[in-house]
């Protein structure tokens, strides 16, 4: 993968002049210098960070460990850590795996990795680092897989729902039937006849 | 729609979000956007024992999807108005 210059999101022009659409590799921000932790007592690992249209890849500096390439999609929470005495600013991710069992797989597997720390060598770039991924947030939402509807996933008691409006069709009827006489529910005078 | 226009109302508002996976955050609603992918600022953890690196943590950003639940300021909830828009949007409204 040819390492792309930050910000750049044109599309490709071929030989002949002709516009290439953007496929879903090409690099929308690269990040040099960004240590990855996959664990809290991680030494950590120097590498390059960049970011396509639907994922974050990080790849890892002269040998260390494989390279990591995370959908968007699997990023579950990102926030910025403030430097302390004992660390260096950097960014928090927790991953989400993507399954409704994602729960027992991260505590399955010891490497499972639920948690990565970004960590750049130069702290200035940990807001451009919490924007990126932010927006690859925002590019990549869910396909509405999880059956949504017209709710989108909003719950709610359906017969409550229901009965409300049964209840306020029910008054529409009877207002139009009676045409809407104010007296209509007066007592009978007195002197009229009775039943 | 509909909860994206009632979230907006929320911002600057505290607010704590439960994720699908235990965890709770509360902060500041920052924005948030049409898939309901959340900001928070100033946050702080429900239960900060069982991760202790976000103790460091300022601002945090959480995809929509895995969001379980929102827990509202009770004051701010208008809990008429949103049945009433709610049986709309059911109704096809």
């Amino acid at each position: 993968m040819t390492p792309a210059q930050c910000g750049n999101g044109h599309a490709h022009r071929e030989a002949g002049g002709e516009e290439v659409p953007q496929d879903d590799d090409t690099v929308l921000q690269s990040f040099s210098g960004v240590v990855l932790k996959r664990s809290s007592s991680d030494a950590g690992w120097p590498g390059s960070l960049q970011c396509t249209k639907s994922a974050l890849s990080w790849l890892p500096q002269e040998g260390g460990p494989p390279a990591l390439a995370l959908p968007f999609t699997e990023i579950a929470m990102h926030a910025v850590v403030s430097g302390t005495g004992d660390q260096a600013a950097c960014l928090y991710l927790q991953l989400a795996g993507g399954d409704s069992d994602y729960e027992d797989e991260a505590e399955e597997e010891g490497e499972g990795a639920s948690e990565v720390w970004l960590i750049p060598s130069d702290p200035a770039l940990v807001e451009p680092l919490f924007a990126a991924l932010s927006e690859g947030a925002e590019r990549n939402p869910d396909d509405g897989e999880e059956g949504e509807d017209e709710e989108g996933g909003i719950f709610f008691d359906e017969e409550e729902v229901l009965a409300g409006t049964d209840a306020a069709l029910h008054r529409l009827e009877i207002e139009e039937a009676l045409g809407g006489d104010p007296n209509r529910f007066s007592d009978a005078d007195e002197d009229e006849e009775g039943m | 729609m509909l909860f994206y226009s009632y979230f907006k109302t929320l911002v600057g508002k505290e607010i704590t979000v439960d994720l699908k996976n235990d965890l709770s955050i509360t902060g500041t609603l920052h924005s948030v956007d049409q898939y309901l992918n959340i900001k928070l600022n100033n946050i702080k953890l429900a239960n900060p024992a069982k991760y202790p690196h976000m103790l460091s943590v300022r601002n945090c950003f959480i995809r929509g999807s895995v969001v379980r639940y929102v827990q509202l300021p009770p004051g701010s909830v208008d809990v008429e108005l949103l049945h009433d828009a709610t049986r709309r949007e059911a109704r096809g409204g």
